[in-house]
């Protein structure tokens, strides 16, 4: 008895165990599709590990422990440097245009602030005073250093750093320290 | 078991692990890398002023707004600007030969136009350090 599928002549058969039917109807065949898919939209967690992983390295590898020791004024676009040294903490003055800032600790230990023009450094001049003053007053036994950083846009004119280069030596701050990005 | 499952491995604390560890290394990082180049105004004053040392050669590195000037004593050279920028090889280069002819000195003067910007200025300070002229007397004239 041979095989006979479709809608063709066919002999009567037995019906017995059947993996798939013999039978190829165009809904049985949906059907029988329908049942082997997975009918859940999974997530491949793979490549989002893998994402994660180099993510996680990279911002470890870029992770620094001291953090940032002060803020760039947004109008200030610190010039490149090489061969530097790290920065570290200490009264910073900020040259912006034609305006000095500086930022230091008052006598309670608060951050303060003091703008004015290129011009005139009259507060800059007290307020460095004070301020050595104070470390004098609080460790006599050590000799000042006059620590400070200055920051300044690259493209500011140097003769305005020269200015306030001037006020900073005759004050006694002498060990100057110029921001730069490496 | 059906080839590739991962009842071994529960991926939901690890995923949770990652995403909190994500946050906070990104709320933490540092993108800017700020250094610094140090001065001591002490030394510059030293240089400048009468506590020369007899007999010392005088080098000086003057930067002005076309060229690079530097000075042995009695002895200078030239450098203009190329594209409106101070020539940091031939700086290099010169540096180079005074290490060779005074190999115990570190001190240099540098002096600077009013008008040069300080980016400039910043630039060849880093070449002098770079060379390993690190004691850089800055004027303030």
């Amino acid at each position: 008895m041979g095989e006979v599928k479709g809608t063709h002549k066919r002999s009567l058969e037995v019906p017995g165990y059947r993996i798939k039917p013999k039978w190829d109807l165009p809904g049985l065949r949906r059907r029988q599709s329908h049942k082997g898919k997975n009918s859940e939209a999974g997530l491949s967690l793979t490549p989002m590990i893998d994402i994660f992983s180099i993510l996680v390295i990279f911002l470890l590898m870029n992770f620094s422990t001291t953090g940032e020791i002060f803020f760039i004024n947004k109008n200030i676009k610190l010039p490149p440097a090489k061969n530097t040294n790290p920065l570290e903490s200490r009264p910073l003055l900020s040259i912006v245009g034609n305006n000095v800032v500086f930022e230091m600790e008052n006598k309670v230990g608060l951050p303060t602030r003091i703008e004015e023009s290129l011009d005139q450094l009259h507060q800059l001049k007290l307020s460095l005073e004070q301020l050595k003053n104070r470390h004098q007053k609080l460790h006599p036994n050590q000799s000042f250093k006059g620590d400070i950083n200055i920051q300044a846009d690259e493209s500011a004119n140097f003769g305005n750093v020269k200015k306030v280069l001037r006020v900073l030596t005759e004050k006694g701050w002498t060990a100057i320290s110029f921001a730069t990005r490496k | 078991m059906a080839a590739g499952s991962s009842r071994n491995l529960n991926l939901t604390p690890f995923i949770d692990l990652f995403s909190v560890l994500i946050c906070f290394l990104l709320i933490t990082a540092v993108w800017n890398q700020i250094e610094a180049l140090d001065i001591d105004m002490n030394q510059t004053s030293s240089s400048l002023g009468g506590n020369a040392e007899e007999g010392k050669v005088h080098l000086a590195v003057n930067l002005l707004s076309d060229q690079l000037v530097l000075t042995e004593d009695g002895a200078v050279m030239r450098y203009p600007h190329k594209n409106k920028k101070p020539d940091l090889a031939a700086l290099t280069n010169q540096l180079r030969q005074w290490r060779q002819k005074y190999p115990e000195r570190h001190d240099v003067v540098f002096n600077t136009d009013n008008q040069i910007s300080y980016g400039s200025m910043i630039e060849v300070f880093d070449s002098l350090v770079g060379s390993d002229w690190g004691e850089v007397g800055i004027s303030t004239e």
